[in-house]
């Protein structure tokens, strides 16, 4: 079969729906000889499924432990159990790695360390008494634990470590920012905390965006998820509420929020489509209940403000038939 | 530059975190190297209902005394006057006596624009850092969102509670 006729074959095959791109482009690099970590991005069997139960009781079963019989252990017992856990679980996880059919109990025991780790160093610094304050506790045990967890995806590859280094970084990011204010009163003068969280969801958008054209493009979908809550979450309490609203940002929100609804298509993601019109339907409740409630009755606007949600859901399920079948 | 292009949304990403922490501390430590408040200010610490309080009239410091009910459980506490250099950030405990020879401006804004307001109470685990109310272990100068913090007599809470007096007219 020559080139051409291939590529006809593949063509007419994607109009029929016989075939997906991820297929196609497995194949292709089942034929290069790449290795994908595919542990997170294909359906689980039935025993990884329980793997990951397993690792959750583990999890809860070690902090229940030390929760219980907190008073009755030493310094030394309540760190080996909960850091030296936590170590243990890694090198465990670092071992398995080595052996292709132990593949997913690696990644199991890498989610019981980097859940056990922050509890295990805070109880390492307390048992130390090493005099810092609460937020530097945690800008210290996330700056060390997405330094471990970049290291680890330099090393093994796997699209676990992008997870954890995601969420260390975004908890160094809020925790630092914590200690650079130092409690000045500048956070509640500026809305410091809503902004935080805007940038944040930008940066998972954006993150999703990078992700969607790569092997980790399973990622794209709860990063997108994430991202615009965390956006329009923020755009919206920025707006605030009658008689402190921030007009800037109320007659900014609709703009942000017609944006997320237009990106959907272009980025042909649902989770745009369904959070940009509940967070539309949300800011006419708001607004109607704000401005209109005194002047026309609050019948009348509850009339008004049903009906433009009715219009809104419309348009929002029609867009989706149109350009989002089959997307994610 | 293709390098570039390919990763841009992942420079993006990256880069708006490390913007924000940037314009955070820029906006709280640099306006340290371009204005400085320099209105000093009197104040008193001590919290009771009863006993020797001051307070501002005329634009002086007076003071008056409230004799403590029969069944109040314990002696009041003493309120203590002080007087905060801003310059220097120090305050220094003064007797009454010397407080009343101060010209006294009890406006909360001082001449060159600042008020005084409690920190924040800073806590919290990752996202959920809310913010519960004042911190009154801290007490900052503000103006315009610049902020600086006072070195004042460790006001401790409700056991010694921070009372500002009025700004000190030169």
């Amino acid at each position: 079969m020559d080139k051409n006729t291939l590529l006809e074959s593949i063509t007419a095959a994607s109009k029929d729906n016989i075939i997906t791109k991820d297929e196609i482009l497995n194949a292709y690099d089942r034929g290069q000889g790449v290795k994908k970590d595919t542990a997170l991005t294909r359906h689980l069997n039935i025993a990884e499924i329980l793997y990951y139960i397993g690792g959750l009781i583990v999890f809860s079963g070690i902090v229940i432990l030390v929760y219980q019989h907190w008073s009755e252990l030493n310094t030394f017992s309540r760190i080996s159990i909960t850091l030296g856990s936590a170590i243990i679980s890694y090198i465990t996880a670092v071992i398995f790695t080595k052996y292709e059919k132990y593949e997913p109990l690696s990644h199991v025991f890498f989610l019981i360390s980097a859940l056990l780790s922050p509890i295990g160093m805070s109880i390492f610094i307390y048992e130390m008494k090493i005099s810092i304050s609460f937020i530097a506790t945690q800008l210290a045990i996330s700056s060390i634990l997405l330094t471990l967890y970049l290291s680890s995806y330099y090393i093994f590859r796997k699209v676990l470590f992008i997870i954890l280094n995601i969420i260390f970084g975004t908890w160094l990011f809020f925790s630092f920012t914590e200690w650079v204010l130092n409690g000045s009163p500048a956070v509640s003068m500026f809305h410091l905390t809503e902004y935080r969280f805007l940038l944040t969801g930008l940066s998972y958008i954006s993150l999703g965006y990078f992700f969607s054209e790569r092997d980790e493009r399973s990622l794209s979908s709860p990063l997108y998820s994430f991202g615009v809550i965390a956006l329009l979450g923020a755009t919206f309490a920025l707006g605030g509420y009658s008689p402190n609203q921030n007009s800037l940002w109320e007659l900014l929100f609709p703009l942000v929020n017609f944006a997320v609804i237009y990106l959907s298509v272009y980025l042909k993601s649902k989770s745009f489509l369904t959070f940009g019109t509940i967070f539309l339907m949300a800011y006419i409740g708001k607004i109607t209940t704000e401005y209109f409630a005194n002047s026309l009755g609050w019948p009348l606007s509850l009339v008004i403000a049903g009906l433009a949600i009715i219009a809104i859901a419309f348009i929002s399920i029609n867009l989706n038939k149109k350009y989002l079948q089959k997307t994610v | 530059m293709p390098y570039f292009k390919k990763h841009l949304p992942l420079f993006i990403a990256l880069a708006l975190p490390v913007i924000m922490v940037l314009f955070i501390a820029g906006a709280i430590y640099l306006p340290a190297f371009f204005s400085h408040p320099t209105t000093d200010f009197i104040y008193t610490t001590g919290y009771d209902y009863c006993g020797t309080q001051y307070f501002v009239q005329y634009q002086k410091i007076a003071k008056s005394e409230n004799t403590c009910p029969n069944y109040y459980p314990k002696p009041p506490q003493e309120y203590k006057l002080f007087l905060h250099k801003t310059k220097e950030d120090v305050s220094a405990q003064i007797t009454f006596e010397q407080a009343e020879g101060y010209t006294i401006n009890e406006n909360s804004t001082s001449p060159e624009g600042y008020k005084i307001e409690y920190g924040s109470q800073s806590g919290g685990f990752f996202p959920f850092f809310m913010y519960s109310g004042s911190d009154h272990n801290s007490i900052y100068l503000t103006n315009n969102g610049v902020s600086y913090k006072l070195n004042t007599v460790n006001t401790n809470g409700y056991s010694g509670q921070f009372k500002f007096l009025g700004w000190i007219v030169k």
